[in-house]
């Protein structure tokens, strides 16, 4: 298998630009270092077209999208290293405190499971027990958006995950 | 030491195969490189196909046997490269983007000391030693 490697800078420029927004929008962040956050756009643009979704550029995909719900960036590990590192793994994303120059990113220790323990692990969130409400409530599981309707929506409106990363929460 | 191209010798394969699971047809045909680190072009024509030809050698000075399995979508694998460059450090390099499944596989389980999140970079020293992660201050303690 090759890489596919061709990528223009209009590509990665308009990618980058919708991203920047759609963060801003959420309240969240990209990383302000320009030439390293084009690097990572321009894997973004790689694996979409390799996969056909959003793999993170820096963690090995399956290549089936079921198995790789949780690295279609942004992730579901976002969040919380967000808290924690002040930056995303791949740190597309930081933090205020990195945005405003107070912090650095590094490299941080991965929080993903092993695959072992992926497909073992129930769903994050889930819970037992049993409530009598009128419409299911489902839950995004990149920004813990919650919703009371019969599906989820198709794009979350806060951090524009699509329908599948939503899971049933109640 | 910097630049030459003499580490893929009998011994040093002999090396790669005790502590990789794909033993000598896994590190036989590296491939020798120029040393200037990410995006570097080979300085030899690969002579063996698949798995084997898609491991780049980048000469310099000998710290063991280092592997580096990254990604050429993630820019800390390409920092993990600029800093083995500037420390002339010789290592292998084996880029997952260029590996199908079995290969993939075939990589993946021969480091399974270092853990299956499929995180990258991860250097292998040795293969006793692993580093998860663009970790400057230990990269630089193990290799130095």
């Amino acid at each position: 298998m090759t890489e596919v490697s061709e990528v223009s800078d209009k590509e990665i420029t308009a990618l980058h630009q919708r991203l920047t927004r759609e963060a801003e929008e959420g309240g969240y962040h990209i990383n302000p270092d320009q030439p390293f956050v084009r690097g990572l756009v321009r894997g973004l643009i790689v694996n979409t077209k390799r996969y056909g979704y959003m793999s993170c550029p820096c963690r090995l995909a399956a290549g089936k999208k079921k198995e790789d719900l949780d690295i279609i960036c942004p992730c579901d590990y976002r969040d919380p290293d967000l808290g924690e590192y002040g930056a995303c793994y791949c740190a597309l994303y930081v933090s205020d405190e990195v945005l405003a120059g107070r912090k650095k990113t590094r490299s941080i220790p991965e929080r993903r499971p092993p695959a072992e323990a992926r497909t073992k692990a129930p769903l994050q969130g889930t819970t037992s027990v049993t409530l009598s409400l009128p419409y299911p409530i489902w839950r995004c599981r990149v920004c813990g958006y919650l919703c009371a309707r019969d599906g989820p929506p198709d794009i979350c409106p806060v951090c524009k995950a699509k329908k599948d990363r939503f899971e049933r929460f109640f | 030491m910097r630049g030459t191209v003499s580490k893929s010798g009998s011994a040093r394969i002999l090396i790669c195969a005790l502590f990789l699971a794909g033993g000598l047809l896994f590190l036989a045909g590296c491939t020798a490189m120029s040393p200037q680190g990410g995006g570097a072009a080979p300085t030899s024509t690969p002579t063996s196909s698949g798995l084997q030809s898609k491991i780049m050698h980048v000469t310099g000075n000998d710290h063991g046997v280092i592997l580096l399995i990254g990604r050429s979508t993630c820019p800390w694998c390409m920092k993990e490269k600029e800093l083995f460059a500037n420390l002339s450090v010789d290592y292998y390099w084996v880029d997952l983007n260029v590996l199908d499944q079995a290969e993939t596989a075939q990589v993946m389980d021969s480091i399974r000391i270092c853990g299956q999140t499929g995180s990258v970079p991860i250097l292998v020293i040795n293969g006793e030693k692993c580093i998860i992660g663009y970790q400057e201050e230990q990269i630089r303690e193990a290799v130095v």
